[in-house]
C-alpha cells in the first residue's frame, strides 16, 4: 500500500508543483469556468426563468466543463520532453502513475470549484445559509468518480490525434449518471429537503465513485503499457 | 366496446421502409466488399 | 499469428451465406408482420413498429455486450482477432442502433404524442450510441496497431459498465416507456399471432447480426493479414 502510495503523492506534488509555478492551466479553466457563469445568465429569459431555477444545471455544467479543460493537461504535460516515457521506465507501478494523477486532478478541479462556488453564489443570488457544506459534500462526492474516468481517458486522448476534441467525446457519456445525481441532489439541498430525499441521489453518486475508480485503476495499466 | 384503430399507417410504413435501407444497404455493401474480397485476384 | 488469408476467405464466405438466409428471413418477416398479424385495436397500425424496432434494439444491445465482453478477453488474452471482432461488432451495432433510434420516435410519435422523451430507456441506448460513437471516433485517431486495440477495449469495458449506471440514473429521473411485454413471468400480454410475429422477428435479426458480424470480421481478418501479416 505505502508502495503505491508514496510514489502517487509524489507525482501530484511534481505535477502541483509545476502547475504552480506557471498557473496557465488553473487560471485559464477558472476564467473559462466565471465567463461560463456569465454567460449562461444572459442566455435565459430574466422574465420567465428565475436564477435560481437555473442554477443547479448552470453550477454542474460549469464545473464539468472546467474540469475537462484542466483534465487535459494531466498528461500533455509528460508530452513535453517525452517525460511520459522516462515516467514510464520508471521503477513504480502504473498503478501509482494513475493514483498520482488522479490524485493531481482532484486537487485541480476541486481549487478551480473553490473559485466558482463563490462566484455562483454571486451571480445566482442563492442563499446559502445552512446548505454550503450539503453543496461542497455533492461536489466532492460527484469529482470523486468522473475524475477516475476523466484521468483514465485523458491518459488515451492525449495519445491520439486530436487530442482536445477526443477527450470530451469520451468522457461527456460517462458525465451523465454523475451530472444526474448532483444536479438533483443540488436542487434538492438548496430547496432546504430533508437528508432523506437526497438520499437515493448520493448514494448513486457513491456506487458510481467506488466502482470507477477500482475500474479504472485496474485497467490503466493497459493503457500504459508498452 | 369497439373503437375502430387510428389511422396512423403512414408512421409505420416509414418505419419499415427506414429500417429496410439503413440496415439492407449496409447488409448488401458488406456483401459486396465480401464477394470482392473472396474474389480478388483469382 | 492470426491465422491465413484463406482462412479468413472462409470465415467471409460463411458470413455470407448467413447474412443471404437472414435477408431471406427479414423479407418474410416484413410480409408476416406486415401482411398476416392482425392489426391492435387502440393503437392501430403503427403498433406494428414494436415488431422491428424491439428485434433492432435488441441486436444493438446485442453487438455492445459482445463488444465489451470481447473487450475483456482482449485485454486478458491480447489475441489481435478478439480486438479485430469487437470492431466489427462495435460497426454492426452501429448501424442497428441507427435502426433502433429512428423507429423509436416513428413509433412514439402516433403512441405517444411526441418524437422523443428523456425516459430511462431511450437515453440509455442514446448514449450507447454515443459511447461507440467515441469508442470509433478512437479507434480512427489512434496510429499504433497495439495500442489502438488496448484503448478500443478499455472503451468497451468502461462502456458496458456504465449502462446500468445510465439506466439507473435515469430510472429515478423518471419513465414512461412500455415494459418489457415478452419476459413477464406470468403468461406474455400478447396475443399468440403478434407474439409469433415478434418473435420471428427477433430470430431474423439476431440472425443478421451472426452473418454481418461474421462478414464484418473476416474482411477486417483479410485486410490485417494483407497489410501487416509479418508485424505480429
Amino acid at each position: 500500500m505505502a508502495d503505491l502510495l508514496r510514489p502517487s503523492v509524489a507525482i501530484a506534488a511534481k505535477d502541483f508543483l509545476i502547475e504552480w509555478r506557471s498557473r496557465t492551466a488553473l487560471l485559464s479553466a477558472t476564467v473559462f469556468a466565471a465567463l461560463v457563469l456569465v454567460v449562461f445568465n444572459f442566455a435565459r429569459d430574466p422574465a420567465s426563468l428565475s436564477p435560481v431555477v437555473l442554477a443547479p444545471s448552470v453550477l454542474w455544467v460549469t464545473t464539468t466543463f472546467a474540469a475537462m479543460l484542466t483534465l487535459n493537461r494531466a498528461f500533455m504535460l509528460e508530452r513535453e520532453n517525452e517525460a511520459g516515457e522516462a515516467l514510464r521506465l520508471a521503477p513504480i507501478s502504473p498503478n501509482a502513475v494513475f493514483l498520482g494523477k488522479y490524485l493531481a486532478n482532484l486537487a485541480f478541479v476541486g481549487v478551480v470549484d473553490l473559485v466558482v462556488l463563490p462566484l455562483f453564489v454571486l451571480f445566482f443570488n442563492v442563499d446559502f445559509g445552512g446548505v454550503l457544506l450539503g453543496l461542497i459534500g455533492v461536489i466532492v462526492l460527484a469529482n470523486l468518480g468522473f475524475i477516475a474516468v476523466g484521468t483514465l481517458s485523458s491518459a488515451m486522448a492525449v495519445r491520439t490525434r486530436f487530442a482536445e476534441l477526443m477527450l470530451p467525446v469520451l468522457l461527456l457519456p460517462f458525465l451523465i449518471p454523475p451530472l444526474i445525481g448532483a444536479v438533483q441532489a443540488t436542487t434538492r439541498i438548496l430547496a432546504h429537503r430533508p437528508l432523506s430525499e437526497l438520499m437515493g441521489w448520493l448514494r448513486l453518486l457513491g456506487l458510481y465513485d467506488i466502482v470507477f475508480f477500482t475500474v479504472c485503476l485496474l485497467v490503466f495499466p493497459s493503457v500504459s503499457d508498452e | 366496446m369497439q373503437t375502430s384503430p387510428p389511422e396512423n399507417g403512414q408512421y409505420m410504413l416509414a418505419a419499415y421502409i427506414v429500417v429496410a435501407l439503413i440496415v439492407g444497404r449496409y447488409a448488401l455493401r458488406l456483401l459486396q466488399k465480401g464477394w470482392r474480397e473472396t474474389h480478388r485476384g483469382s | 499469428m492470426i491465422g491465413s488469408l484463406a482462412g479468413s476467405h472462409r470465415v467471409i464466405r460463411n458470413g455470407m451465406v448467413i447474412t443471404g438466409i437472414a435477408l431471406a428471413a427479414m423479407v418474410g418477416v416484413y410480409c408476416l408482420a406486415l401482411l398476416a398479424t392482425p392489426v391492435e385495436a387502440h393503437q392501430g397500425l403503427a403498433q406494428k413498429i414494436v415488431y422491428i424496432h424491439a428485434p433492432a434494439a435488441w441486436s444493438a444491445l446485442l453487438s455492445f455486450s459482445i463488444v465489451g465482453i470481447v473487450s475483456g478477453l482482449y485485454l486478458w488474452l491480447r489475441d489481435p482477432r478478439l480486438d479485430l471482432f469487437a470492431e466489427a461488432s462495435a460497426d454492426v451495432g452501429l448501424v442497428f442502433s441507427v435502426g433502433m433510434l429512428t423507429t423509436g420516435p416513428i413509433w412514439a410519435k402516433p403512441i405517444w404524442g411526441t418524437w422523443w422523451t428523456w425516459d430511462a430507456r431511450l437515453t440509455l441506448t442514446l448514449f450507447l450510441f454515443f459511447i461507440f460513437l467515441g469508442y470509433r471516433a478512437l479507434r480512427g485517431a489512434v496510429q499504433d496497431r497495439a495500442e489502438r486495440a488496448r484503448f478500443a477495449a478499455v472503451i468497451g469495458i468502461l462502456g458496458m459498465i456504465l449502462v446500468p449506471f445510465i439506466h439507473l440514473s435515469v430510472y429515478l429521473f423518471r419513465t414512461i416507456h412500455p415494459q418489457p411485454i415478452l419476459l413477464k413471468p406470468s403468461a406474455p400480454s400478447l396475443p399468440p399471432e403478434m407474439l409469433r410475429t415478434l418473435l420471428a422477428s427477433f430470430g431474423g435479426f439476431t440472425l443478421l447480426y451472426v452473418g454481418l458480424v461474421s462478414v464484418r470480421y473476416g474482411l477486417g481478418l483479410a485486410n490485417e493479414i494483407r497489410e501487416g501479416g509479418d508485424a505480429d
